[in-house]
């Protein structure tokens, strides 16, 4: 029996062309390294007063084995003042199918009697992407809790007050 | 003349002695040469090394000056070259294992390790057991560290394992399968090939001894090693009792199963961060089971035929096997089973978390690829190909996958009735109690006196094997009532034990064609054609025909008896075959120019073949071929009989395509009714991808060409309520059957009973199209579908498969080149670089 191996010729020229990279090829990142940001972020008023979409991007990742952080960064505010209560949570859609890498109901908020605040909600997801490289739609939703609906969840105040970007959405491809 | 002018560090060449090269304006291409070496071993798997896909890319290399193995001395088993190699091709022997400097265009050694089965102390790398029959299996390297598996076969491998040899730290160690054998020699490498006295047992053994493959990965969060300074890996390997996984905390934890001799885990890798492996009888050599699942947190037992664990993949074998778990996202193809004896189908993680498989069965060989669905697993995709087909994707549960064959002889429908189309007059048929004849290819029964009962012209059929399906066509009118009989008996008929049908008078105004399915428990038949009371009845063609094997997904003909065909598709006429392409392997297929009408495809359908209410899809690639359109080109899903139609009142689902070009949908009374926008079609010679796809909640119809969604319309399906079949080649409206239309080609045509995701349509799409470019090959390279070994190099995104042809090498579908020599136990490759025996 013979064992054989085998491998083409190249051109060394091209070789250490390719070196002398002007950015570095993704692939070559060693892991930990961050190979991709993509960011959303919501401009405009948003007022929901039952389940809702707040803010959604799609993203593609370069690689199916890399790693994605979901940076997630919310200020709302429930503005009826009556111990309602809201949840948030992030959906990740791929191939058209849901699931909720951070779990279904990621924040539980609930106002005050008196007084309606601007709630902050900041969490970060670690999510594999799904053994694919396809694209993935990740959507940070809200919706009131149980049976506690008919107030109002905003997002950004109203025109004039220069409170944008309430809602942002940032995530990191982490090389494995 | 001297050859050198000038002074010491100043002489330079004259031109005389440069010869040409003085007149070069500067120095050309450099070109490393190819590495093209050869060893004299007998493999027993071979592994490439590339020490680039470490963690530090293999700077570990340059800091182990401090190591036993590296002050080594030259000799027999330790090369000249002190660091390690940067591509180290590792062969192992039954008893030996060898680095090579794969650096090194000659291949030189690099260092040997002594291994096997010993009767006593053994060296590093061999198990003091109690036969000497125990071979090293498999070998894996990572992070510096290589792991050898050895395999006994003959005493369950109590007393084989796996070996660990880490290069960065300076040590080695081994398992067996007991909890405490976890055992650490305590000398270095240098001494590998001397009896090994000093060790520490510790906890950590293996699930089983005989072991059959390994594996290691880096996992994200992995620790670091203090003493490699690197991150440790996790190390899989397929025992004999289980899938054994030594995790990057130190812990040990075992998937087993409640019947091993059904589940021996054969070959093992990752995915991602999930562990892939197969399971087969321990006492034959197939693998039965492809399975991937998270690494669990602590030992766990599968149940044989019951369903697996939550976030468990299996798929299982299609065509007949029987899958030894009840639960599986869909069944592959190629069926190692049966006939006997059944044979390896192996198991690797390829590109963009696809799946490998490589099918060595001697009659069901070939290469299959999934494209797994983590989320919903039974949405993945499966791609089959072999030397004389490649189906594209077959997406979830799909139950049809034809005209995907690369030969182009024309399909040819052979009618077992002899001269049942008429056209050789009356010859072959016998008159009873009524006056036969033919004209223009029609024949006439005639019983104008009331002769007798059963007037008839009838024949006998030969040439049928027991046990097979046999499809029947007839094509006939009257305005009295007729009949058509077939029988075991001899004629003249006066029943039909195999087929019996009566068709009322009211069957006149046009001919109709109906269609049936037998099973044949003789070699013969008669066949009666019959006209009842005083009257005449004429007949245009009777059909009897076996159907072809076109369908090769997981759902087409049984493989477990190769002489009882299943329900495929039945050819009438002739159906021609061309490349897709110049100089393309796969076909295409259109009608024949001869007879219009009789040039057509059909598929006999049921609701659990095929059920139209739910979601479902329907997918296939379509091109003008520039030949003048006769009406509408298409195909459909309707009833046998459509005496009773009127437009498409009772036909689900029909497509059609016209001669400018413009493709649309049409059924369900008008229901259906969509067109693409302007005309997809016109320009000869286009191939263009069509999904149609129908999704629940709400049910719509949606269009999508090329990838791109063309129309969509909210309609739900029903089933027809009489026998129904698809139709190809031809389309139908009230009465009237338009069939063999041949101005469009079709090709990998598809239906599922899952419908794809736009994404997954896009990716489709952009991996099929290469296979109808222009020298697209898609097969496997050569006569033998047999695979014997299959690697994948993730540098270069290449799959190879090995056959006795000869090693082919895939890009997506494609193969993209080929080797002629023979492969018959290993590949395995990296970054360009092959090896293979």
């Amino acid at each position: 029996m013979t064992v054989r191996i085998t491998k083409p010729e190249f051109n060394l020229r091209e070789k250490l062309t390719e070196l002398d990279f002007d950015k570095v090829p993704f692939q070559k990142m060693p892991a930990g390294s961050i190979i991709q940001i993509k960011h959303a972020q919501l401009a405009t008023q948003l007022l929901l007063t039952a389940n809702g979409d707040i803010l959604s991007t799609t993203f593609t990742p370069f690689r199916a084995s890399s790693r994605v952080i979901i940076d997630i960064r919310l200020r709302a505010r429930e503005e009826s003042g009556n111990n309602s209560q809201w949840f948030v949570g992030l959906k990740k859609t791929l191939n058209g199918t849901n699931s909720y890498p951070g779990g279904q109901y990621m924040m539980h908020s609930r106002s005050h009697p008196t007084y309606s605040a601007w709630a902050g909600f900041y969490q970060m997801v670690f999510d594999n992407f799904g053994s694919d490289s396809a694209p993935i739609t990740y959507t940070l939703y809200a919706g009131p809790w149980g049976s506690n609906n008919g107030t109002t969840f905003r997002v950004n105040s109203s025109t004039g007050d220069g409170e944008i970007y309430g809602a942002q959405l940032i995530m990191y491809e982490v090389a494995q | 003349m001297p050859n050198l002018v000038g002074i010491g560090n100043s002489q330079v060449p004259t031109n005389a002695m440069l010869g040409g090269l003085a007149y070069q304006d500067s120095v050309g291409e450099l070109y490393l040469e190819k590495i093209k070496a050869r060893t004299g071993d007998t493999a027993t798997s071979i592994f490439v090394y590339d020490t680039r896909k470490d963690s530090d890319g293999g700077a570990w290399r340059h800091r182990t000056q401090d190591t036993t193995w590296y002050n080594e001395n030259v000799g027999q088993k330790r090369g000249s070259r002190k660091e390690f190699p940067v591509v180290a091709v590792i062969v192992t022997e039954a008893r030996e294992v060898t680095i090579y400097d794969g650096d090194d265009p000659n291949l030189s050694m690099w260092m040997i390790f002594d291994a096997g089965e010993e009767t006593n102390y053994g060296k590093a790398l061999t198990f003091w057991g109690t036969a000497t029959t125990g071979v090293v299996s498999c070998v894996f390297m990572l992070n510096g560290q290589m792991v050898v598996g050895h395999n006994n076969g003959s005493d369950n491998g109590i007393y084989v394992g796996i070996h660990e040899v880490n290069f960065i730290n300076d040590s080695m160690a081994y398992r067996r399968n007991f909890s405490n054998q976890y055992i650490k020699y305590s000398q270095p490498i240098s001494t590998r090939n001397e009896i090994q006295y000093s060790s520490t047992s510790l906890s950590g053994g293996l699930a089983g001894g005989d072991v059959n493959d390994v594996s290691m990965t880096i996992l994200p969060n992995a620790p670091i090693d203090k003493t490699t300074k690197l991150p440790i890996p996790t190390i899989a390997a397929a025992t004999g009792g289980g899938v054994s996984v030594i995790k990057d905390d130190g812990t040990v934890v075992d998937i087993t199963n409640n019947v091993v001799i059904h589940h021996e885990p054969r070959s093992v890798n990752f995915l991602g961060d999930r562990l892939l492996w197969t399971e087969g009888n321990n006492y034959d050599l197939q693998d039965r089971a492809f399975l991937n699942a998270p690494i669990p947190s602590s030992d766990i037992q599968l149940t044989h035929s019951s369903s697996l664990p939550s976030e468990y993949i299996h798929y299982g074998i299609g065509k007949g096997a029987t899958n030894v778990y009840s639960s599986f996202a869909f069944n592959t193809v190629l069926n190692s089973e049966y006939p006997s004896p059944r044979e390896r189908k192996f198991q690797i993680p390829g590109p963009d978390d696809t799946i490998i498989l490589g099918c060595k069965h001697y009659l069901n060989g070939g290469l299959e690829q999934i494209h797994q669905n983590l989320n919903s697993p039974t949405k993945g995709a499966l791609n089959v190909i072999t030397t004389s087909y490649n189906t594209g994707w077959m997406f979830g549960d799909c139950r049809l996958a034809a005209l995907s064959d690369t030969d182009d002889t024309d399909l040819t429908g052979t009618n077992l009735v002899g001269n049942g189309d008429f056209s050789n007059g009356t010859t072959g048929w016998t008159a009873h109690n009524a006056a036969i004849s033919v004209s223009g290819a029609i024949l006439t029964v005639s019983d104008s006196s009331n002769a007798g009962a059963d007037s008839q012209a009838y024949r006998t059929v030969s040439g049928l094997t027991s046990g097979k399906v046999y499809y029947v066509a007839v094509r006939h009118k009257s305005n009295t009532q007729h009949r058509l009989w077939i029988s075991t008996s001899s004629g003249p008929l006066s029943s039909g034990n195999v087929i019996s049908k009566t068709y009322v008078s009211s069957y006149a105004t046009s001919y109709r064609q109906d269609y049936y399915t037998f099973t044949a428990s003789s070699t013969s038949v008669t066949v009666a054609l019959q006209v009842d009371g005083t009257g005449t009845a004429y007949y245009d063609w009777i059909y009897i025909n076996e159907s072809i094997d076109l369908d090769r997904s997981a759902s087409g003909q049984a493989a477990y008896d190769q002489t009882i065909n299943a329900n495929n598709l039945q050819v009438f006429g002739t159906i021609e075959k061309h490349p897709v392409a110049t100089g393309a392997d796969l076909v295409s297929y259109r009608p024949s120019s001869g007879s219009l009408g009789d040039n057509y495809l059909r598929l006999p359908l049921n609701t659990s073949i095929f059920d139209l209410t739910g979601e479902w899809s329907i997918t296939f690639w379509a091109k003008n071929n520039g030949n003048s359109a006769q009406n509408y080109s298409g195909f459909e899903i309707a009833p046998d009989d459509i005496s009773s139609n009127n437009g498409y009142s009772i036909i689900p689902f029909s497509m059609y395509f016209d001669s400018t070009g413009v493709v649309g949908l049409r059924g369900m009374n008008n229901g259906v009714n969509i067109d693409a926008t302007g005309t997809p079609f016109s320009h000869t010679g286009d191939w263009r991808c069509v999904h149609i796809v129908q999704r629940t909640s709400p049910n719509t119809i949606h269009l999508y060409i090329d990838g791109e969604l063309a129309n969509s319309r909210n309609v739900s399906f029903t089933n027809p309520s009489s026998a129904y079949s698809l139709y190809m080649f031809g389309w139908s409206y009230s009465t009237t059957r338009y069939f063999g239309r041949r101005h469009i080609d079709f090709s990998l045509f598809r239906m599922s009973e899952s419908a794809p995701s736009e994404d997954e349509i896009k990716k489709m799409f952009n991996d099929e199209k290469s296979l109808f470019h222009k020298n697209a090959k898609c097969t496997l390279y050569g006569a033998s579908d047999v695979v014997t070994a299959i690697a994948y190099d993730d540098k270069t995104n290449i799959v190879h498969a090995g056959t006795s042809s000869g090693r082919s090498e895939f890009r997506g579908l494609n193969r993209i080149n080929n080797t002629t020599t023979a492969v018959t136990t290993a590949i395995s490759a990296s970054n360009g670089l092959v090896a293979e025996q």
